[in-house]
């Protein structure tokens, strides 16, 4: 059960890969990204929920043991939260590029070239 | 609402039988439906040529992800992946895509786009061989009274968790909104 969900997350994650790497509109790239948080958010509810923690072999080490359990999913929370500052930081910096140099191709964003 | 004491985690062993969920023949059905649901629409998110429909499969693959969530029994997470990825991520794209996309030039791909592709396919079967080959430390599937407990009620513990033991991390994040906001007012803004 586990593999196959990591399985999943793997697929998902490769597919933002090739998108953020081939293509050339800024929010294709930038919505590629949030595929590939997608698939890292999967992958750690998949461990949060399937795999042992190593303290629990050694139980006397922890005060709370359900922070053991549930530490994926706290991750997985801030992974959202900073997702959502990326894009809400990202698609400020489109819309200031897109009314300076009035295109959203990367391609074309080429000024810093020397 | 009962926490793990030391005594209930050595009694692992002898626990009554809970059943969780993915455990019978429609909850396999259900997850492996989102899960085609979600690769299908990530794929189409990259592969169609309108921009604006691409956001919108872009919606579809974040709710397959949160029923995953939701079978996975992290209820909190679906409900904050629908929240935040549907109703606020993919609304401020749309409106970007509406802000500043001329519609005709379509989604492009670049020069390396086969070197990409290959390049992702390697990665693919690198981390499918080492994800089978791996010895995962699997929880058995019956599992003690606490630990069930700790799953179905994980909204008032994951709570607990970010009040206590990740409060610094919740804070940090908080300033980090913060700094977000005041620096995405500042880019667009006419001046």
């Amino acid at each position: 059960m586990l593999e196959r969900l990591l399985i999943i997350s793997a697929i998902l994650f490769c597919i933002g890969l090739y998108g953020a790497l081939s293509r050339k509109h800024i929010i294709s790239i930038l919505m590629s990204a949030e595929i590939m948080f997608n698939a890292a958010n999967l992958a750690l509810v998949a461990f949060s929920r399937y795999t042992v923690p190593a303290s629990y072999r050694f139980p006397a080490s922890s005060a709370n043991p359900e922070q053991l359990l549930l530490g994926g999913q706290t991750l997985a929370i801030f992974v959202i939260v900073v997702a959502a500052a990326e894009v809400a930081l990202g698609l400020a910096l489109i819309i200031a590029i897109a009314r300076r140099q009035n295109t959203s191709q990367i391609t074309n964003l080429n000024f810093m070239r020397g | 609402m009962k926490w793990i004491t030391g005594q209930a985690l050595k009694e692992l062993t002898k626990e009554k039988i809970i059943n969780l969920a993915l455990d019978n023949i429609f909850s396999e059905i259900v997850f492996w439906v989102l899960a085609t649901l979600s690769i299908v629409s990530a794929v189409l998110v990259i592969h169609l040529k309108s921009i604006f429909r691409s956001a919108l499969m872009l919606l579809v693959s974040f709710v397959g992800v949160a029923g995953i969530f939701a079978i996975l029994n992290a209820e909190f997470l679906a409900i904050v992946q629908v929240l935040i990825y549907g109703g606020g991520i993919t609304v401020l794209i749309i409106f970007a895509i509406m802000m500043t996309t001329d519609v005709d030039q379509g989604n492009q791909s670049n020069k390396i786009q086969l070197l990409a592709l290959l390049s992702a396919i390697s990665i693919l079967g690198v981390l499918t061989y080492s994800i089978i080959q791996a010895q995962w430390k699997v929880l058995p599937s019956t599992l003690p009274e606490p630990m069930i407990d700790v799953f179905v009620n994980s909204p008032a513990y994951l709570g607990h968790l970010l009040l206590n033991e990740f409060v610094l991390a919740f804070e940090i994040a908080g300033v980090l909104l913060l700094a977000v906001v005041v620096g995405a007012l500042s880019l667009v803004r006419e001046d």
